[in-house]
């Protein structure tokens, strides 16, 4: 079944209708999730919204766009299509048939994995909550909203799963998700890096480029995994996640596209004068969520995600496009890590433990896409400057370099000198009150805040000056 | 008696892990032997002695999300407050990588695992579905 049944008080495309007893637990649940996005989502009231709704899970036209009051968004639960002869493709089960149902002994794993990519959905909902307030356009508001819908319909993907396949913990783990907060003292989200309030438009953007990646990367070594309904729900989120990443993507572009047309026109660096964000800023945030980002990933080798993966739990990306046995049994990867005289250097490891520098590497490529494109911005414009990834060192609060300080190029400092000089490289107080001085609301139609380029395209073929949301 | 927290650049299978780690503590921490020398995967501490001999380990499994941290003290400096010491140190580590929860898994070989599990009960820890034991991370005004 790949089409979405929307008769239903929770819609789906899992036949939900012909298991009573999960039907009501989840419809139990609902009014929590509901109550959570009154007390928790979005701020800015109101009356609704241009929003995309999944209606199949099929490769053409799987959504429905229109405007929607945002309390009464259909979030519901769907998985992309079985593949009835899926196998296993990797660890010590390779070739066998996808499991259906969870296996005894990799329950608390799969558990573990599900709730934690669970707990990071509606983090971002609650970090996101007030940026209504300041939004430089229609468009970024109804982009905004439309990000943070599919991040709680990705908590019902993950809850669906959790009620459906792990039973009564499964159940109270749900609740779970609903009372840890994003910055809660008592209760926090899981990821630190889930905790801290997105406070403005540059931070948004970022945060929806690099660390929203992160969490598509996670999803893509989930998609691997041998427990199929796990599979298929981020199968589908995957295609979801696209849209968030264009968010980030062509709002970093978009940042940069302005700033390089007033400094070009008024052929002065002083951009903060002129009402934007000067490059050496917009580099600086670049640099903090980036390497912040990083640490997601985790420490460079975990025993944990060795045998997340031979037990067929946890792929690696694109898992089907690797060369190599699937097992990595007796293979090694070169991680990072500092030599016996404190410098910068690797050390070989065994493939299987190294799979957290696997993955951080695919993800290291990708974000090198955004550096080439908001580059050839610069370049377009006739601009010398160019953006940059700090180095790998740079910033970094977990794995190798944790204990130690470096500059964006990777050159080792004292803490001391870090101290002195990490206004150079890290926002300081001063940038972000700046930042949040151009972070004033424009929220007339067809209007945008002078920091930042229109797009160059509308949504679902709209143009910019569409209606995107209707304020209360 | 001061302990000393020394993180391990490259952990490996070295002389004085071979040393600390005997057949109970292995069963205890559900670890195998490796061969001398081999690389050993997760972000390890070696604690010393004032004589610089070592006399426990501890280390941390981080990946997306949380962290489990194990830890091992030498058979012959049981109950002098080690093990405190290092959970301690392991604490705060995980502060100071914006980790908000820690793990630990009394593996199914520990020789004891009653008194493993009501000794981390005893420093906090709650047992959790998942069928670890888990508490939040306490920030260092809370500790």
């Amino acid at each position: 079944m790949t089409t979405a049944d929307y008769s239903e008080k929770i819609p789906n495309n899992v036949d939900l209708h012909e298991d009573r007893r999960l039907q009501r637990a989840l419809e139990s649940w609902q009014p929590n999730f509901l109550n959570w996005w009154e007390s928790m989502g979005p701020t800015l009231p109101t009356e609704d919204v241009y929003l995309r709704t999944a209606v199949n899970v099929g490769r053409e036209g799987w959504a429905h766009f229109g405007h929607v009051a945002m309390r009464d968004y259909r979030w519901g639960i769907f998985l992309a299509e079985r593949d009835q002869k899926r196998t296993i493709g990797f660890g010590q089960h390779k070739g066998e048939p996808a499991w259906q149902q969870v296996p005894g002994e990799y329950r608390a794993d799969l558990q573990r994995l599900i709730v934690i990519q669970g707990d990071t959905e509606p983090a971002s909902v609650e970090q996101q909550r007030n940026l209504g307030a300041t939004a430089p356009s229609l468009y970024d508001l109804r982009n905004l909203f439309q990000v943070n819908v599919e991040e709680g319909r990705h908590l019902w993907a993950m809850v669906y799963l959790l009620h459906a396949y792990f039973g009564r913990q499964g159940r109270e783990e749900a609740e779970e998700l609903l009372h840890r907060n994003s910055g809660s003292a008592e209760a926090p989200r899981i990821l630190g890096a889930f905790n801290e309030e997105t406070p403005d438009w540059l931070s948004f953007y970022m945060f929806t480029y690099f660390t929203d990646r992160d969490g598509k990367y996670q999803l893509g070594t989930l998609k691997e995994s041998g427990f199929d309904p796990l599979s298929r729900t981020c199968e589908f989120m995957l295609k979801e996640e696209a849209h968030h990443m264009m968010v980030g993507t062509t709002g970093v572009d978009r940042v940069v596209e302005r700033t390089a047309q007033v400094m070009v026109e008024n052929d002065t660096d002083d951009a903060a004068a002129l009402g934007v964000i000067p490059l050496p800023v917009i580099q600086k945030y670049l640099n903090f969520h980036y390497s912040v980002s990083l640490d997601l990933f985790g420490s460079e080798t975990s025993t944990n995600v060795a045998n997340y993966f031979t037990a067929g739990l946890k792929g690696r990306w694109l898992e089907e496009r690797r060369r190599d046995d699937h097992k990595l049994g007796d293979d090694s990867i070169m991680v990072d890590s500092l030599t016996p005289e404190g410098e910068l250097g690797q050390t070989e490891v065994s493939a299987l433990t190294g799979l957290n520098t696997d993955l951080r590497r695919e993800y290291i490529a990708d974000c090198e896409g955004g550096v080439k494109r908001w580059n050839r911005i610069l370049a377009d414009a006739g601009l010398p400057q160019r953006v940059r990834l700090p180095h790998v060192a740079f910033n970094r609060k977990v794995g190798a370099f944790s204990g130690i300080e470096a500059t964006p190029e990777g050159e080792i400092l004292s803490t001391a000198e870090w101290e002195r000089r990490k206004g150079q490289w890290l926002p300081t107080d001063t940038d972000k009150t700046f930042i949040r001085s151009l972070m004033r609301p424009v929220h007339e139609r067809g209007k945008i805040a002078a920091w930042i380029a229109p797009p160059r395209q509308g949504i679902n073929g709209k143009p910019f000056d569409y209606d995107y949301v209707h304020l209360s | 008696m001061t302990l000393h927290w020394t993180k391990e650049a490259t952990p490996r299978w070295d002389a004085d892990k071979q040393a600390v780690f005997g057949e109970k503590q292995l069963a205890s921490t559900g670890l195998a032997a490796k061969p001398p020398g081999a690389p050993v995967p997760d972000e390890w501490w070696r604690v010393t002695d004032d004589a610089g001999s070592v006399v426990g380990y501890g280390w941390l499994d981080s990946e997306w999300g949380d962290a489990q941290i194990a830890f091992v003290v030498a058979p012959e400096k049981r109950g002098a407050g080690i093990g405190a010491f290092i959970l301690g140190q392991l604490e705060r580590e995980a502060n100071d990588r914006g980790l908000n929860y820690i793990y630990n898994v009394v593996p199914k070989t520990h020789p004891d695992p009653a008194w493993m599990t009501h000794w981390l009960h005893l420093h906090g820890f709650v047992s959790s579905p998942l069928g670890d034991l888990r508490r939040q991370v306490r920030r260092p005004a809370d500790a």
